[in-house]
């Protein structure tokens, strides 16, 4: 097990240490993030009073579009430069691989989300700065649902035709109680909900994080093997 | 009254479906079959299925 | 399998023979011989299509998942094929419970003039039948064999393990909006059936079982009849 940690650590740091270098996942999904929230005040011009409740909808639309910008290109650098057979021919638990593409993932996003939630509320006037700590949290744990499932399927398309397409049609609908719940905690939240209403959907998503973060783990060693 | 052309289209889209899948995957068992007798006939062992 | 070909082949044709009979009785007690529903008069015989739909869509997909795991765990191509067919047949099953579905909800519960509405069993249905859609894609887009089937299962098991979670969460979000839709009862369901709607159910349940078995035979000879040929065309004739 610490073995284990000790390879996911690694990994991370490897993948850390190219995207510090390159720096062209963050950037790119960081203006593409951006860029929806300016399609979304066009496509449909909120009103002031309403934007509380659309916040969540829209934000989390943002999120799982920029996400799987990003999913595309996760093991892209591995299979263009030919590492992901050395990754392979590297005497290492398959699932530590797995764990470090999940963590990378997960760092991306919530790093995007620090910078897209605050302008958010910036730019549609939306004063929500003391429900931000408990919105991340909720955010954190719909993130590691997209990031769980997500990684998964982004290594199981590598070698598909049409994959950029082909991710979305099939991660979509699988996503579905990581979406809802996330949504519809924040929802509650924005509507100062009590806790009663909110727990279902945390505990929702804990369990859809912990059932496919396990699977993932399980199953990643065929996922990838070759 | 009114009723009963609702039932006769779910009828008759449900089963007309299952026979349309039912002739393909027969057209698709055929052409199998066909292709594997013209790889088989030449060798002697025919009747190994 | 030790049976030889012609021995499955005659023992599919009597299982197509039975399902067919069977059918036609269901056809016969749905169509005819079942009284009226009282309260929602002559399209309830839907319901005769629709339930027995759903249930063998549920049972080709629990066949996935099986096959799925027994192909992951053991490797073989035939269990490969068994995920892949029951999928296929899956599908079909599952579209035809939502056209049935819709074509009863518009005559019973939907707003005049709806060819939708977002009822959470509904929804649900749907997005079954999107993940097996996508299944299927996913199938026929990836063309090395073996990555395919192992794609393919590791699809079959997280689909079907999201499937308790989809059905919660779908509900979950739409009885906030709406009542919980019309059906809703206490007692199992047979208990809430007189017999005389309770028999063509059950005939037509039978007659629906038989066909997704014989579907899946012949769509297993297909398959392996496929296979057969591949591996000729690889290693020269036989």
């Amino acid at each position: 097990m610490m073995n284990t940690l000790r390879q996911t650590y690694w990994l991370l740091w490897k993948d850390l240490l190219l995207e510090i270098r390159r720096r062209e996942s963050l950037l790119s999904m960081f203006f593409f993030g951006t860029i929806l929230l300016f399609l979304f005040h066009f496509s449909f011009d909120i009103p002031r009073e309403r934007i509380a409740e659309m916040a969540p909808g829209l934000l989390w639309l943002a999120f799982i579009f920029t996400g799987t910008l990003a999913l595309t290109q996760l093991f892209q650098g591995e299979k263009d430069s030919q590492c992901l057979d050395a990754l392979l021919l590297c005497p290492m638990d398959r699932g530590a691989l797995y764990l470090a593409k999940v963590l990378f993932n997960l760092l991306m996003m919530v790093l995007v989300e620090l910078v897209i939630f605050p302008l958010f509320g910036i730019l549609f006037n939306l004063n929500f700065w003391n429900l931000l700590p408990s919105l991340f949290m909720v955010a954190l744990l719909g993130t590691l649902g997209f990031c769980v499932l997500g990684t998964l399927f982004s290594a199981l398309t590598l070698r598909a035709r049409a994959k950029e397409l082909l991710l979305p049609v099939i991660l979509f609908p699988l996503m579905i109680p990581s979406i809802l719940g996330t949504i519809r905690a924040m929802q509650i939240l924005f509507g100062a909900g009590n806790l009663e209403e909110l727990l279902p959907w945390i505990r929702l998503l804990i369990v859809f994080d912990v059932i496919f973060i396990t699977v993932g783990f399980l199953i990643f060693e065929w996922v990838i093997e070759e | 009254m009114g009723h009963w052309e609702f039932v006769f289209l779910a009828y008759g889209i449900v089963w007309s479906a299952v026979l349309l899948y039912l002739v393909l995957l027969k057209r698709r068992l055929r052409k199998a079959e066909a292709e594997r007798a013209l790889y088989r006939r030449p060798g002697p062992s025919e009747d190994n299925a | 399998m030790a049976m030889s070909a012609k021995g499955t082949g005659k023992a599919r044709t009597i299982l197509g023979a039975l399902a067919v009979t069977v059918i036609l009785l269901g056809l016969y007690w749905g169509l005819v011989r079942a009284p009226t529903h009282p309260g929602q008069l002559d399209i309830q015989r839907i319901m005769y299509l629709h339930i027995p739909s759903i249930l063998t869509a549920y049972l080709s997909f629990f066949i996935v998942f099986v096959g799925s795991c027994l192909y992951l765990w053991k490797g073989e191509r035939r269990d490969d094929i068994l995920a892949y067919s029951a999928a296929e047949i899956g599908v079909l099953f599952t579209a035809a419970t939502i056209i049935t579905g819709i074509l009863w909800g518009k005559k019973t519960w939907f707003s005049p003039g709806d060819w939708w509405t977002w009822d959470a069993r509904l929804t649900f249905t749907a997005l079954l039948l999107l993940i097996f859609v996508g299944y299927l894609m996913f199938r026929a887009l990836i063309e090395d064999e073996r990555r395919g089937a192992i794609c393919g299962a590791v699809l079959g098991i997280i689909g079907f393990l999201d499937i308790p979670l989809i059905h919660m969460s779908v509900h979950w979000f739409q009885t906030l909006h709406q009542d919980p839709s019309i059906l809703q009862t206490e007692k199992a369901p047979w208990e809430n059936i007189p017999a005389a709607w309770l028999v063509p159910l059950s005939i037509n349940f039978v007659a629906f079982i038989l066909l997704f078995f014989y579907l899946l035979a012949l769509r297993l000879r297909v398959g392996e009849t496929e296979e057969e040929v591949k591996k000729l065309k690889l290693y020269g004739r036989a």
